[in-house]
């Protein structure tokens, strides 16, 4: 029931507007900030939901459609809105305050149009201006907008301001004395600065730079992250990025490797390491974890890094409830997560499957090739043996007793044994069979391993089985010893399982069975040395012996398990038969060139074989231990479908990602590099291009900078970089008034050119740069420079192995920096690196006080503030061109004369005062050029 | 404040009243749009927090009349058993070496324990204790006398059962890594009283790191300024506060001068206000190297103070952690941290087992945060600032048998189910027990208390409406609470 607010309404609903309401800029953010928190993807109280026209127009609970196109007088939404009766007005006072009358108004008009809905401005794909975007038009589109605001670009930089912004900005190092004074000779042109741009874009430390970039996206570490956070060896990832930039990589390759390049048709060595961008998520190792529980957390974070890094949309909250502000829908976030769900990883401690990467680059083409043609023996042998097995009559084994070596039990039920009981760690079964009646001999015997709940186990696993022995022994009648049967094969039900399934055959834990977690009803075969005579009375005993204890807390032993027999001749000879022996003998003469080749092992995506797909379900509520409906893989429905052709998998999706038709990733990236060269991020929130975040400051630039980078530059980094710094815009000198200051203080409007405080790994680089230190070595395992005592407790107990004084691993660049996750290293923190747990689009810069004491204290920093010293001291000259050599080698300026009696003074002040010593004096200047705010910054 | 440091102050307002006061955005974060969404999206006004850029710790004032001012939050690290502390269930005893009843191991979710295991009756002996009667065991014989300040809280609850992910969520509110700690949230909201010693400090003993390291006293989103300090009883008492040999203060102070006006210079020429905030840096990095040392050297105490914590000056332990606390607390230090390592007694080792290491970690503790709360007393800092004790789960009343079998020593597993946290001081109910445990102490029967409303309940104690001290981040504005619903147990408030 409610009443009409006739006259006021009548009388609203006369008036009219000049221009049609835009639904993006005006209604959206209106419904979003009064509406959605109750009525959109969360809540749709009365159910009503406000984020879609379909939504919205259609009935509510209560019969009603809150929207009726071009009737404002028959929506509901707009009687509600109006209602002076404070029981149905909404939103609720208790919720928010009315509407403005002008806000009432909007709506209204908006309805009366039709309710067009428009999509979100970053759902829809940037249209080419055909006519003029042909070339870099960064300067004008700045221009006309900051026309309309009465101002205009600032004066260019100096070329010393701009040298050192140019190069820090695309080397993440300072230029040298030499570069200075080259560039202030030549001839102010475009074409000195473009000979410089292009030379800095061919350095080899423009790879370094930009990897830096990535690996807060990627959430690089050296680290495994939650509970124990062990080492982890992934290095090589982080040296493909440094490559991937220095060969300027398109960035849809970039993509479609980093997403799924092991399924590129013959992935070389380089497209399949690409893939451990996915395996950077955190893994959990802390004693009584599940397994499982951190795998599906793991895949949950590549779905939000996915979105995040990629499409710089927030993807996380569709877990638990439909986008509260996005037409993104509950399901959407499971039909995504399924292009993952389907990897081999499964947070197990050895972090399987991992690649052997060479360590010598020259031999990766080689290693690459014995991959792919190992896995085409492998499959082509598991093909053969599954045919085989499906073709074997077996015959179910009788088990007469079992007994159990531990405290768990074992029973017979039927034709199955079962463990019953604690499940312990060291379990042998002793099962004792009955000779297979009407066979008189055995060649091979087959052990079925079955999932306690099979119907559940496919979407949630139950903990699995290791068999880490096998063995069969029999006692002839008349006897009284058990004499062994020489077993000769284990075939496993899958081409490359985590473990050798032949491992069952000799000492250790390992051997055959699902490890850790088991989805499906597994087996393996076992075929006998030689076929095994059955004479009557014969007692045959199989030994199981279980040892692996996942975790400290999980003994994986079977719970559920037949056993089955064959006379077929076909298993005798199956190894030696020509198709299968010439490929065994081929892979083991693979597996010793593979072990020619030096190579480390690093964690890397690959896709389980399609008979052991895990099925995916949505969680109910995001509890991943509820689950909800069967999902199949697929992109989310407000977006340009996956190409028909083929089928859903991973690469499916990473060739949808990298497609121009996907409207936010070349604006994604072409965001994300404008924000590294500017501070500030054409649409600030880089992180979130959904209609909650920022609306972009310069549509139109960030629109053509998009189509520009998908087809002129044809995904080309580099070029879009050298097409943004050679603009005017950058070339900007950052001085500026103080009104124009507190006018623009982000430099939104970009009326001058960009300054901030460099990265913390910037920081750290420039001073071993300026100070002579520096190591210019590229790639390589990760470094250890000096530590701050006390900093170094990891809970995994392992070593930081300090590079001694003068050792150059000592001076290496910052991204080789080992980084652990719990122990982020304590520099980078202090100046806002994060510690790369999750993807990490921005950093928000911090002025503290401890960085102050890190850059005046640190032990790293007092070694370059004397080898500064001394490089100071050794410029030819009198103190004063010491001092200004000093100076320049910091800041890329010459100082003004007040700046060179200030440190003159400084040093004078300690020789006669402090009483110190010429080297003395000369490092506490060096220490003061370190900390030097215009040292600091680009 | 020398009188250099007085004209620099002196000429740095005048720089800054020519720059205007500005508040950046990257101080509330990420722009207009977002604090509109910060505002909106809960459907209530968002407490507007405003720092100073100069300034980034300023003390601001609580939105609500809030009765804490400071805290002192001591986390025993790997959850200590309330069964062998503070809940009392003389039932347990009765089922002592028996079989667990199957009600109380069906559909859960246990880190260690397989199949049936066997309950396990109280260790210690408990006797009640203050004029409120709390039942408190032998383990802690010096904290019994504090009975009638303790609030406890039987009931805590939590999702998490393992230990890293049940420690980010007592200290960030998510089992997840990367959102802010409740002591960033604080000095975010509230600032912090003394500008020359951080506002935000962890102490650490008992020999190692919490596992999940750093993220428990991480700023997630919000500014780096307002993340955890970590300081040391040994060594430097804060990573590089002293100066590299061969610098002397004096030294420092020359270097400190000329930089200064260098850095003016360059304000001078390129106006970029940034440059004058870092100054300031500068000036408070010097003004924390002359007082954090001082603060930080226990052994200035009097004998009778070090006796009452039993302290070990030098080294690190929980003692002198204590005593740091309340020098801390007392210098103006809006939150501190204590971690404790070595509580997690399943029985899988000796140190790792209710007879014999938890017995060590009970007498490590019990003087000396008896002697804490005795010495907060005496200098009436007790009226003003909250003591919170806890773990990140409880223990389970049934033994632990992992991997099936049999362990050498006694020990329970971890309860997620029931925990017993206590409280002491500012705006607390003082002598009163909150929440049961059911008869066999496994889950909270009445009055449970999920962990977002034991942080809602701080955040009021602090002053703040947990709802709307949020910050836009991802889309949501992002609470320590979380997005399911808190509310204040508001039958502990005094």
């Amino acid at each position: 029931m409610f009443r009409y607010p006739v006259l006021s309404y009548l009388f609203l609903a006369t008036i009219t507007m000049a221009a049609p309401v835009d639904f993006a800029e005006d209604v959206k953010p209106l419904l979003n900030k009064h509406c959605v928190g109750c009525h959109g993807g969360v809540k749709r109280a009365s159910g009503l939901s406000l984020l879609s026209f379909e939504q919205a127009t259609g009935k509510a609970k209560s019969g009603l459609a809150a929207i009726v196109p071009n009737q404002p007088m028959e929506s509901e939404m707009m009687l509600r809105i109006r209602s002076q009766d404070e029981d149905e007005r909404m939103p609720p006072a208790d919720h928010g305050p009315a509407l403005t009358e002008s806000e009432q108004k909007l709506l209204s008009q908006w309805i009366k149009e039709g309710a067009t809905w428009k999509k979100h401005w970053a759902f829809e794909a940037p249209q080419r201006d055909k006519a003029r975007d042909a070339e870099s038009r960064i300067d004008p589109l700045v221009q006309v907008s900051l026309a309309k605001e009465g101002m205009a670009l600032t004066s260019p930089a100096s070329p010393a301001e701009l040298l050192r912004r140019v190069t820090l900005d695309l080397t993440g190092l300072p230029p040298t004395p030499e570069e200075l004074a080259a560039f202030a000779k030549a001839p102010t042109s475009k074409d000195a600065y473009q000979t410089v741009v292009e030379r800095l874009l061919e350095s080899k430390h423009f790879g370094e730079r930009w990897a830096s970039l990535w690996m807060d996206v990627a959430r690089y570490a050296d680290s495994e992250g939650l509970g124990v956070d062990r080492s982890r060896t992934v290095w090589k990832y982080r040296d493909w990025l440094i490559d991937a930039f220095n060969n300027d990589k398109p960035y849809d390759d970039f993509i479609v490797e980093q997403l799924a390049g092991d399924l590129l048709p013959n992935p070389t060595m380089g497209q399949r390491l690409a893939t451990a961008f996915h395996r950077l998520t955190q893994s959990n190792n802390e004693g009584g974890t599940d397994d499982e529980e951190f795998r599906v957390l793991a895949v949950m974070d590549r779905v939000s890094t996915t979105w995040e890094a990629l499409q710089g949309v927030t993807f996380g909250c569709v877990q638990c409830h439909s986008h509260p502000y996005d037409d993104f829908q509950h399901e959407d976030y499971y039909s995504f997560m399924a292009f993952f769900n389907n990897t081999a990883d499964a947070d197990v401690g050895e972090e399987l499957p991992k690649l052997r990467v060479p360590l010598d680059k020259t031999h990766e083409t080689k290693a690459a090739e014995i991959i792919s043609e190992r896995g085409v023996l492998n499959e082509a042998i598991y093909k053969a043996s599954s045919d085989l097995i499906a073709k074997t009559p077996w015959q179910n084994a009788t088990f007469s007793s079992a007994k159990s070596s531990s405290g768990t039990g074992v029973e017979i039920v039927d034709d199955e044994f079962r463990a019953t009981g604690n499940m312990a760690k060291g379990t042998t079964f002793t099962l004792n069979l009955e000779a297979p009646p009407g066979l008189s001999e055995v060649s091979a015997f087959r052990i079925d391993l079955l999932p306690q709940d099979p119907d559940t186990a496919k979407h949630t696993p139950e903990w699995g089985s290791v068999l880490s022995r096998i063995k069969l022994d029999q006692r002839l009648p008349g006897s009284d010893a058990h004499s062994e049967i020489t077993l000769s094969e284990v075939i496993a039900d899958e081409p490359e399982p985590f473990y050798d399934p032949n491992e069952s055959l000799k000492k250790g834990s390992k051997g055959a069975g699902p490890y850790s977690k088991q989805f499906h009803e597994r087996h393996c075969i076992v075929i006998l040395k030689e076929p095994l005579k059955i004479v009557d009375n014969i007692a045959l005993r199989l030994h199981l012996t279980h040892d692996v204890f996942a975790l400290g807390a999980f003994p994986l032993v079977t719970k559920r398990g037949k056993v089955s027999f064959t006379d077929s001749s076909a298993w005798e000879g199956f190894l030696d038969s020509p198709g299968i022996a010439s490929k065994r003998n081929k892979l083991a003469s693979l597996r010793k060139a593979e072990k020619e080749i030096k190579a480390i092992s690093i964690p890397i995506l690959h896709e389980r074989p399609a008979h052991l797909r895990r099925d995916t379900h949505m969680f109910e509520r995001g509890n991943w231990l509820t689950k909800g409906k069967l999902v199949e893989p697929n992109v989310p429905g407000s977006f340009p479908p996956l190409a028909d052709d083929g089928p859903h998998d991973r690469l499916a999706l990473a060739k949808w990602v990298a497609s121009p038709e996907n409207p936010l990733t070349a604006r994604v990236m072409v965001n994300r590099l404008w924000e590294q060269l500017f501070g500030r991020g054409l649409v600030l929130t880089l992180e979130d291009f959904g209609s909650a975040g920022d609306k972009p400051t310069h549509p139109d630039l960030l629109d053509h900078l998009a189509i520009r980078f998908q087809r002129d530059h044809a995904w080309s980094v580099k070029s879009l970089l050298k097409e943004i710094v050679l603009s005017e815009t950058y070339q900007q000198t950052s001085r500026v008034k103080p009104e124009a200051y507190s006018n623009d203080p982000s430099n939104a409007k970009l009326a001058r050119g960009p300054r901030q405080r460099m990265t913390a790994e910037m920081v750290r680089d420039h001073a071993l740069a300026i100070s002579g230190l520096f190591s210019p070595q590229l790639h390589g395992p990760p470094v250890y420079p000096p530590l701050p005592k006390g900093v170094w407790t990891p809970f995994s107990g392992e070593k930081w192995k300090t590079a001694k004084p003068n050792e150059s691993e000592r001076y290496r660049r910052s991204l080789y920096v080992f980084m652990k996750r719990s122990i982020p290293f304590p520099m980078f923190a202090t100046f806002d690196a994060p510690s790369r747990e999750i993807c990490q689009q921005r950093r928000l810069p911090s002025n503290t006080p401890l960085q102050s004491l890190t850059l005046l204290n640190d032990e790293a920093f007092d070694e370059c503030a004397k080898a500064l010293g001394k490089r100071i001291d050794a410029k030819e000259g009198d103190l004063k061109a010491k001092l200004t050599h000093g100076y320049l080698l910091a800041t890329s300026h010459p100082p003004e004369a007040t700046a060179l009696n200030e440190l003159e003074r400084l040093y004078k002040r300690m020789r006669d005062t402090e009483k110190a010593s010429h080297d003395e004096a000369l490092n506490v200047v060096a220490s003061v050029l370190i900390n030097l705010d215009a040292a600091l910054t680009k | 404040m020398t009188d250099f440091s007085k004209a620099l102050a002196h000429h740095h307002r005048g720089l800054l009243e020519s720059t205007t006061r500005r508040h950046f955005l990257r101080d509330c974060s990420s722009g207009m749009g977002a604090l509109w969404l910060a505002s909106q999206a809960q459907g209530k006004e968002a407490t507007a927090i405003h720092h100073d850029s100069f300034d980034p710790l300023s003390t601001l004032a609580a939105p609500l009349k809030g009765k804490v001012k400071r805290v002192i939050y001591l986390h025993m690290i790997g959850a200590p058993s309330q069964l062998e502390l503070f809940d009392y269930k003389p039932e347990l005893n009765r089922f002592d070496g028996k079989s667990c009843p199957q009600e109380y191991i069906e559909g859960k979710r246990f880190a260690f324990i397989r199949g049936v295991p066997q309950m396990l009756g109280h260790q210690y002996p408990f006797a009640q204790h203050g004029q409120c009667g709390h039942w408190i065991s032998d383990r802690m014989p010096h904290l019994q006398r504090h009975a009638d300040d303790m609030c406890f809280i039987k009931t805590m609850t939590t999702e998490q059962f393992n230990h890293g992910p049940a420690q980010l969520m007592v200290h960030t509110g998510n089992a997840g890594l990367g959102k802010p700690s409740i002591g960033s949230w604080v000095t975010w909201g509230l600032g912090t009283e003394n500008q020359s010693l951080p506002g935000f400090i962890v102490l650490i003993s008992g020999g190692r790191l919490p596992r999940v390291g750093k993220s428990l006293w991480g700023s997630g989103f919000l500014p780096s300024v307002y993340q955890g300090v970590q300081c040391r009883s040994v060594g430097d008492p804060v990573l590089n506060i002293r100066n590299p040999e061969g610098v002397s203060q004096s030294m420092r102070r020359a270097a400190l001068d000329a930089l200064g006006n260098l850095n003016e210079m360059t304000h001078a020429s390129v106006g970029d206000p940034e440059t004058v905030t870092r100054i300031a840096q500068y000036e408070m990095a010097f003004r924390m190297q002359m007082s954090a040392p001082e603060v930080m050297d226990i052994s200035s105490e009097p004998t009778a103070v070090q006796e009452a914590y039993g302290t070990t000056p030098g080294k690190e332990s929980f003692a002198n952690n204590c005593l740091l606390a309340r020098r801390l607390a007392e210098s103006g230090v809006r939150y501190i941290q204590l971690f404790d390592w070595g509580w997690d007694t399943h029985g899988s080792s000796k140190s790792e087992s209710l007879n014999f290491g938890f017995k060590d970690k009970c007498r490590q503790t019990d003087q000396p945060i008896s002697a804490l709360l005795t010495d907060l007393k005496q200098r009436g800092l007790l009226e003003d600032t909250l003591v919170v004790w806890g773990g990140e789960f409880g223990r389970t009343p049934m033994q632990e048998n992992r991997g099936g079998g049999s362990m050498s020593f006694i020990g329970r597993d971890h309860n997620p189910n029931a925990s017993t946290l206590w409280m002491a001081g500012a705006g607390i109910k003082p002598g009163f027990s909150y929440g049961e445990t059911d008869a066999l102490g496994y889950e909270s029967a009445v009055n449970p208390v999920p962990l977002r409303n034991f942080h809602a309940t701080l955040m009021h104690l602090l002053g703040f409406d947990h709802e709307k001290l949020n910050f836009p981040f991802q889309g949501l504005a992002q609470k320590l609470t979380g997005v399911k619903h808190a509310k204040v147990v508001k039958d502990v408030l005094a």
